[in-house]
């Protein structure tokens, strides 16, 4: 009898507007399946961001690109044998190893530029900002200030694909020696910086 | 004792250094596979996202082990 209390509890609790994250998601509010190290028990997530999707065009266009590259050099250099070229050098051995080799390192190139922007995240909560980066492969980088000592916030959408798109660049403002925060091309920087605002006059409004 | 320059004439036949060439150029490819999939593992513990985690990983480990395959391959056909 109890287990169908607990399971009408928790269709409730989704209801409210927690929602699932997707792997392709760049903006989300109040939702469930992410947790970040360090995150304490009680600590909500407010808002989930990455880059707006739109930014990954330029890799996947060039991916895409690349994959028809042998297949323009074999249409534009028909062989008899299958060697590379024509030239005797290169067997149909090492023809057949080094597609295979180019075919990898195009996926490698796609998987590598995909989790550069998946990993690239901004997470608020109700206590804290965590700005999370991840480049080049080699470098990653996590800063964490609490939402008490953000002093300023604004944002910046310029150009005409961010106006289109609706993203942008928040800027948080921290209190002191703390570093700034940035949170480069994330979509709808308004309400952002709106929902940020909210928080630290909620935070504000409790203070003593 | 006169030098046998056979073996060094074998040594620098443009195939031999094809062989060589391909198999160094796949086995750096293969060390730097094994550093994506560490860089993914690291990037794990500090943000967790139940949805992609696993499916990430298995595609860092199947370049991995595509790699491998084709240096074996490379190896014994070349």
């Amino acid at each position: 009898m109890p287990d169908i209390f607990v399971t009408k509890k928790i269709k409730q609790e989704k209801k409210k507007g927690e929602k699932e994250i997707t792997p392709l998601s760049s903006f989300y509010k109040n939702h469930l399946g992410v947790w970040f190290q360090n995150q304490e028990e009680d600590e909500e997530i407010i808002l989930f961001l990455r880059q707006h999707f739109i930014t990954n065009i330029p890799w996947i266009a060039t991916s895409i690109a690349l994959i028809f590259v042998p297949l323009v050099l074999f249409f534009l250099f028909p062989t008899t044998n299958g060697s590379f070229f024509g030239l005797s050098l290169f067997t149909a051995q090492f023809t057949t190893v080094f597609i295979i080799f180019y075919y990898l390192v195009v996926l490698t190139y796609a998987f590598v530029s995909f989790i550069t922007w998946y990993y690239n995240i901004f997470i608020v909560t109700k206590k804290r900002v965590v700005d999370i980066d991840f480049s080049d492969l080699v470098y990653h980088n996590v800063a964490l200030t609490k939402l008490n000592l953000v002093q300023d916030i604004d944002y910046t959408q310029i150009g005409f694909v961010r106006s289109l798109f609706n993203y942008g660049d928040v800027f948080i403002q921290t209190a002191g020696d703390k570093p700034n925060f940035e949170a480069r091309a994330v979509p709808k920087p308004a309400k952002i910086a709106q929902i940020i605002e909210d928080l630290i006059g909620e935070g504000e409004g409790n203070a003593p | 004792m006169p030098l046998d320059l056979t073996i060094l004439s074998q040594i620098f036949q443009p195939e031999t250094l094809l062989k060589t060439v391909t198999l160094v150029v796949i086995l750096c490819f293969l060390v730097f596979a094994a550093v994506v999939y560490t860089q993914i593992r690291s990037m794990d513990h500090i943000v967790k996202e139940a949805s992609a985690s696993f499916i990430i990983k298995f595609v860092s480990l199947l370049i991995i082990f595509i790699a491998f395959s084709l240096f074996l391959i490379a190896f014994v056909i070349l």
